[in-house]
């Protein structure tokens, strides 16, 4: 089993590396920010695999058997780490490979596909009720240094797709309104529709949220 | 109205070239789709929207990352004036439909 307070202590390490102290303290204490949610129904999205092939790129989906092995390694060690307690979890996830370094990876719950899953738990302060045929995707992680070139753009487009596959009709998701390179490859490159907005405040591991505007406060697919 | 217009567009259109095209993208022209394309990515739309709002004085919200606002330079154009408080100027180039 995974040791959870391991995974986010290194989790906190590494991302104040990478962002800062200042930018750790947004994530866990603010007022009233702004959450999207949005839906994308799986029947418009197509393979955009051959983007990653022509950056030197594949896109795999994360196993044991990924993580064991030795083809492939994270470059993110709390990457690795979420990983395993993802897929403990009976989630799924898709990464993507530049040769042998996952460099991003997403990860997705489905009443169908993970069905020895627990509820995924933003599901219920994002006010999402999933039928048979959805996902929730969240947690898009792209590397810093590999950003840019609509990396992950074209991650969120193929992890979906790869539900398409898999006989799903709709996923979900939510990104926050100030993280304009997520709003825009959701919203603008990936075609994702808002379906409403919250507002939400944090302190620490105390939340609260309101729903600010809303088209459609419960998915109508949901039993 | 027109001449201004024509700045804007040519200001634009210098930070687009000069900051956000790459390599692949010699052969950019002005009408092209700067979604379809790529030229605007995650990355090159925060750089963008920090040197339209220090630019023009703006602020673009978040409800305003839609393709219909950034597909051309000038719907981008558009889009600042409309901030402004000006009535959009007519566009001289045709602007190329997002297909969605």
């Amino acid at each position: 089993m995974i040791d959870v307070i391991t995974m986010r202590s290194v989790q906190i390490y590494e991302f104040i590396k990478l962002n800062g102290f200042r930018t750790l303290l947004k994530e866990v204490v603010y007022w009233r920010r702004k959450a999207i949610v949005m839906m994308i129904d799986l029947d418009g999205v197509h393979d955009r695999s051959d983007q990653l092939r022509r950056l030197g790129m594949e896109l795999i989906e994360v196993t044991q058997e990924i993580l064991t092995g030795k083809k492939y390694h994270f470059a993110i060690k709390n990457r690795y780490l979420k990983a395993l307690h993802y897929l403990e979890k009976g989630y799924g996830g898709q990464a993507i490979a530049k040769k042998d370094e996952i460099i991003g990876d997403i990860w997705h719950f489905s009443p169908r596909k993970s069905s020895n899953a627990p509820k995924h738990p933003d599901l219920d302060w994002l006010g999402i009720e999933l039928s048979e045929d959805d996902a929730y995707c969240w947690d898009l992680f792209v590397m810093p240094t590999e950003r840019g070139n609509n990396v992950s753009g074209i991650l969120q487009n193929n992890a979906v797709y790869s539900l398409k596959q898999n006989g799903l009709k709709r996923a979900y998701g939510f990104c926050w309104a100030d993280n304009v390179p997520a709003v825009w490859n959701a919203r603008v490159v990936n075609k994702w529709k808002d379906i409403k907005t919250l507002k939400v405040s944090r302190f620490l591991f105390f939340k609260h949220v309101c729903v600010h505007s809303s088209r459609m406060v419960r998915s109508r697919y949901a039993k | 109205m027109r001449d201004r217009h024509a700045i804007d567009t040519h200001m634009i259109e210098e930070f687009i070239r000069s900051e956000l095209i790459r390599e692949r993208f010699t052969k950019f022209k002005d009408t092209d789709n700067l979604i379809e394309t790529g030229i605007i990515d995650s990355l090159g739309i925060q750089r963008l929207l920090l040197y339209l709002e220090a630019a023009f004085s703006i602020h673009i919200s978040d409800d305003e990352l839609i393709p219909d606002n950034f597909e051309t330079i000038d719907a981008i154009c558009s889009l600042c004036w409309e901030k402004l408080g000006q009535e959009s100027v007519p566009v001289e180039r045709s602007l190329k439909p997002y297909h969605s």
